[in-house]
């Protein structure tokens, strides 16, 4: 385990075309002007070198946008934390991030985000798929259209994965569910796992040797590529490969084990689940995941007592995204991989009577850094005192444009699903948030 | 009414287009050759759903038609019509506008207008009218199903594959109606049976068993209503209604017209139709439910995106018959009676106004899927009176209470002796249009139970019968229709004639280097066994205890398991998954069915001493077959290496077999 870019011991992995150059070349017959980029060959060409990931960090629950990248220290809507200068002159975040503040310069924020969905059921469903919903079809979420996008067509690796340890989590419980991968199909949904959720039988049984385990393989492998030769049946074929498939993710099974990760990283991250689940993240992504979801239930819900739990969360998430960033930059995996920190929405500027902030997606902030975002960018404001957004506003539309668009996908290409309607990516030519693209 | 999915539908489209290679059009210029390239590159803003500049291509009456531009087909004249000469690159106006038909499609296109003669291809229905003029006399119907078949192979000149051996019969028909492989018993009883109607006398003691009446129960409960989820109340009802009702059906023979009666008219009459009625009970009060439902269920087609646009492809389904059949249900109401659930109708209301993409508006009508209307008697009814009533309903039905809030629907009482009845059901009137004198109902359930024994519709996918998928066999289909009809809608003798024909023994394995088509039913298809088949196969394999009734002695809940992993029930495409194989692979469950020491085989084999027994023994319990020479030295090396832990080899030998190809299929 030694090897920073370790393999996972198909020799095949790597080697495959990705999806995503499928995708690029579908789009080039798009004659959109803004399309235009994407069917310019040297970029095809660039591209194709390099594996595009994402990281979200699914803050659920949708934290305070005061506590963290949009303080409003010395107003009636501040609450009792100040906030301090970050390394770009003249911008603030809260004093709870001391870590992101030296770092601000090389990771993004927008200021600016309103939205219209005010209860968690519709804003998770809102923030994950990008668009309000048009029954009878459901939009698939980010993380299903992106390992769609990025991942290998016979990668070992899953190409959705969700850590989340957590099996309760309110009306995020119930989203979890539900159907991630919409119109795109269940092979499009999320592998779970992290803290008891383990991927179901990808371990060998204790009851067996890995020598038998592996000697009833090849009988059972044998018996079956000789019946799928003699009848040159299609329905063996999908049989036997999916069987490769298993011998490829039970080759990847380790990835998954937090025990063997270094100490020394485990420490920096911190003990709680999401800073290890984020390592976790960052080595999944090393190893060639196309997307990787880290959540913990809908811990950032504060309707009580929001500054002694924030006191408690925010530098947590301070450092676990100080710790990532550094490890990405240390690797070189900036260009090429896009990290979110995100809720689905944010707080209202005013305390209730239990000393929390509620629901408030009408101006929110969230932290982008990564593969196409412009270092040190701050995006959009909010009044004096955080009511409304003040200035150009940004809805889930914008941002989803935003992400495509940092990861070389053309945010208006079409899902190519002939019952469908057209549907794209990003609907109604949503513009992405030009500001914050490098 | 919800119009979401119209706003999509208003977007621009990027027609960014991936080419498909199309098969060649033929030279007699019919619709069907060239409808596969107007459905990839034209459908979507010139059909159902958008009719840009008025043009609908679905038809070949749309084709003809043209658009408020004028015609686009001028027969024999490519470059005149504007179908080819609006698709070369650098042509003004050029289709489609966000993409380009390569150089072989814009040939095909060319060529199909230059043999194309308006005169001779108006016809949309090449059936003749008379089927006996094509029919020899005195065909049995298993010989009429081949005699058809034949026709197209030759005309296609193709041949078919040879035709399985006994033992492979017995696999093959014993999952298709027991939904298990066959017991070592019941093999060596066959394959000893030397009487030359073996087979056929095999197919009438299979279909007239109780074990395959609750197979069927268990398989058309999925394919009927979708499966039930595996817990809840939705699945304890379906145990305690909907299951006994269909074991009933499938048990004596119930004509299916009369099962249609059942579900859409739900008055029982005698104690074992009652569990019918759970088939619109279940769609909770939800008239577009049960309108889609009852459209997926009994006609075979999916009418849920006529909520808000003509159907994008197939042109006979309208935006009104969506509404239209949703009129016939929007007077029921699920209520409570002393035998069970039930569902009562009301007297007024359920007329609803529906808009289309454009916002024009328009009431609906009580119209079925063929077009034909009903007319209420005494005109639109908007007040109950119990005087409209036969079986009357609780006086809260004429006078709801107000509900408590705004925009609620009131609370009214459900538990009642009867279900109440109108003298003008509108449910009564549906069953009187859509059942005995229809067609579409016929081919839809004879087109479903040729997709379950044969492994695919004549219609493929089954449950998509409209005009975008035409049959694969036309004559076929309606044969099978017309003779299931005139034979008092008899599922026994349509299955009988299926499993009794030619077609039903072909060998998957076709000596052709390169196959034919598995629509062409020249060979035989390879069926995924679903959940259910997969797990009561390998308990028999085990040499679990297969009883009269259709159970398997040793099933338990690992039943739900194998439900849960495999929910696929006759899917249009066997697209397996890594979870399934894992599951299969390294589960614990299936790890417990193989030692479970209820199961006598491998105990059984421990005893033998023989490696070469206990390796044919394997492969008969499992596969229905002896093994070959080289699976032979394979498997009995297997165990020689094995010979301190042979109870684990055994097991391990067992999970090979089980996780293999040959296992999974019906073949």
């Amino acid at each position: 385990m030694n090897g920073a870019r370790q393999n996972c011991g198909n020799p095949e992995h790597g080697l495959h075309r990705r999806r995503f150059l499928e995708g690029m070349t579908a789009g080039a017959i798009s004659s959109l002007s803004w399309a235009g980029l994407f069917s310019n060959p040297a970029f095809a060409e660039a591209a194709k070198k390099t594996q595009k990931r994402c990281i979200l960090l699914w803050l659920c629950g949708g934290p305070s946008q005061f506590e963290t990248w949009d303080p409003k220290p010395g107003t009636t809507t501040s609450g009792p934390f100040g906030s301090i200068p970050t390394s770009i002159p003249g911008i603030h975040f809260s004093e709870l991030m001391p870590k992101c503040a030296s770092i601000a310069h090389k990771t993004a924020v927008i200021r600016s985000m309103k939205t219209s969905a005010r209860e968690h059921t519709q804003a998770i469903n809102l923030l994950q798929r990008g668009h309000s919903p048009r029954p009878p079809f459901t939009r698939p979420t980010l993380g299903s259209v992106l390992s769609q996008q990025l991942g290998q067509l016979d990668s070992p690796i899953p190409n959705f994965i969700l850590l989340d340890p957590c099996p309760e989590g309110n009306e995020f419980k119930g989203f979890k569910a539900g159907n991630w991968a919409g119109w795109l199909g269940a092979e499009y949904s999320p592998v779970r796992t992290g803290g008891e959720f383990g991927i179901p039988n990808v371990d060998k049984l204790d009851s067996i040797t890995t020598d038998d385990h592996e000697a009833r393989e090849q009988l059972r492998r044998f018996l079956s590529k000789k019946f799928e030769n003699d009848t040159k049946s299609k329905a063996a074929s999908s049989h036997n490969a999916v069987y490769e498939r298993v011998k490829g993710l039970m080759s990847c099974a380790h990835l998954f084990d937090l025990d063997r990760l270094p100490q020394k990283d485990r420490e920096r991250y911190g003990p709680g689940a999401f800073g290890q689940h984020t390592l976790l993240a960052r080595n999944l992504v090393e190893e060639g995941a196309p997307f990787v979801m880290v959540a913990n239930g809908m811990p950032w819900d504060c309707h009580v007592f929001n500054h002694e739990i924030y006191q408690m969360v925010v530098p947590d998430l301070d450092n676990i995204i100080y710790q990532l960033h550094r490890d990405l930059e240390d690797r070189g995996m900036l260009d090429d991989t896009l990290v979110i920190a995100m809720g689905e929405f944010g707080r209202t500027p005013w305390l209730n009577a239990a000393r929390g902030r509620d629901h408030y997606p009408n101006a929110w902030s969230l932290s982008m850094f990564g593969s196409g975002i412009a270092e040190g960018a701050v995006v959009g404001a909010t009044d004096k005192l955080g009511f409304d957004v003040a200035g150009e506003a940004f809805n889930e539309q914008n941002l989803f444009a935003t992400i495509f668009s940092a990861l070389g996908i053309d945010p208006h290409g079409e899902f190519q699903i002939p019952t469908l309607p057209n549907f794209h990516y990003v609907e109604d030519q949503s513009e992405p948030i030009r500001e914050v693209l490098a | 009414m919800a119009r979401y999915c119209c706003q999509a539908l208003k977007l621009h489209s990027i027609n960014y287009l991936i080419l498909a290679l199309l098969p060649l059009v033929g030279e007699a210029g019919q619709f069907d050759e060239l409808a596969p390239l107007l459905k990839e590159h034209c459908i979507k803003c010139h059909g159902g759903a958008k009719k840009k500049g008025g043009l609908d291509l679905r038809s070949l009456k749309g084709l003809l038609e043209g658009g408020e531009g004028g015609p686009v087909l001028v027969p024999g004249e490519p470059e005149k019509s504007r179908l080819v000469s609006q698709l070369h690159p650098g042509a003004d106006p050029h289709m489609p506008p966000k993409g380009q038909l390569s150089q072989a499609e814009i040939s095909r296109m060319r060529e199909w207008v230059t043999h194309f003669h308006s005169q001779e291809n108006t016809s949309d229905d090449p059936i003749p009218e008379d089927l006996v003029e094509i029919l020899p006399p005195n065909l049995s119907p298993d010989q009429a199903i081949d005699f058809l078949l034949r026709k197209q192979w030759d005309e296609q000149d193709l041949s078919p594959s040879p035709s399985i051996d006994d033992g492979a019969f017995l696999r093959r028909i014993t999952l298709d109606l027991l939904g298990r492989i066959p017991t070592r018993e019941e093999r060596a009883r066959f394959l000893a049976d030397t009487r030359p109607d073996r087979r056929q006398a095999l197919v009438d003691d299979l279909l007239n068993s109780t074990a395959h009446a609750r197979h069927f129960a268990e398989i058309f409960n999925a394919v009927l209503l979708g499966r039930s989820g595996s817990g809840g109340a939705k699945r304890t009802n379906r145990e305690k209604h909907f299951l006994p009702y269909l074991r009933w059906v499938f048990q004596t023979n119930r004509p299916w017209n009369k099962v249609g009666y059942d579900f859409i008219v739900a008055r029982p009459e005698s104690p074992e139709e009652q569990g019918a009625s759970w088939f619109l009970y279940e769609q909770g009060n939800d008239a577009g439910k049960m309108a889609t439902t009852t459209a997926s269920a009994l006609f075979g087609t999916q009418l849920q995106c006529a909520q808000c646009h003509d159907h994008p492809v197939a042109p006979e389904i309208e935006q009104k018959h969506y509404w239209g059949l949703v009129a016939f249900f929007d007077r029921t109401r699920n209520v409570t009676t002393s035998d069970g659930p039930g569902l009562g109708e009301r007297a007024a209301g359920g007329y609803n106004k529906f808009a289309n993409l454009e916002g024009e508006s328009s009431e609906s009508e009580l119209v079925f899927l063929t077009g034909q209307t009903v007319v209420e008697p005494e005109g639109r009814r908007d007040k109950d009176d119990l005087k409209n009533y036969i079986v009357s309903p609780p006086g809260d039905w004429i006078n709801p209470p107000k509900p408590k809030k705004k925009g609620d629907k009131p609370v009214i009482t459900t538990k009642v002796e009867k279900a109440p009845l109108p003298k003008f059901s509108r449910r009564k009137e549906l069953a009187r249009l859509a059942l005995d004198n229809n067609p579409a109902f016929s081919r839809a359930i004879v087109n479903r139970l040729w997709a379950l024994l044969i492994g695919r519709g004549i219609v493929h996918p089954a449950d998509k019968m409209n005009s975008a998928h035409p049959p694969s066999h036309p004559l076929l289909l309606n044969w099978l229709a017309n003779d299931f009809a005139e034979n008092g809608f008899n599922l026994r003798r349509t299955c009988r004639a299926i499993l009794n024909s030619k077609a039903y023994s072909l060998s998957t394995n076709h000596p052709a280097e390169i196959p034919p088509a598995p629509e062409s039913f020249a060979r035989g298809i390879d069926k995924p066994l679903p959940a259910e088949h997969l797990y009561r196969s390998i308990l028999v394999a085990l040499g679990g205890e297969a009883r009269e009734d259709g159970t398997v002695a040793q099933e338990n809940t690992y039943r739900n398991e194998f439900v849960k992993t495999y929910p696929d029930i006759f899917a249009e495409t066997f697209s397996p998954s890594v979870q399934q194989a894992m599951f299969a692979a390294n589960g614990k469950v299936v790890e417990k069915i193989l030692s479970s020491t209820e199961l006598p085989l491998a105990a059984l084999l421990n005893e033998r001493g023989d490696n070469d027994v206990i390796t044919e023994e394997l492969f008969l319990a499992t596969l229905g077959r002896l093994p070959d020479e080289e699976e032979r030295a394979h498997t009995v090396s297997y165990l020689t290496q094995r010979a301190d832990r042979q109870p684990s080899a055994i097991r391990q030998i067992l999970w090979a077999l089980f996780n293999s190809a040959e296992f999974r299929m019906n073949h």
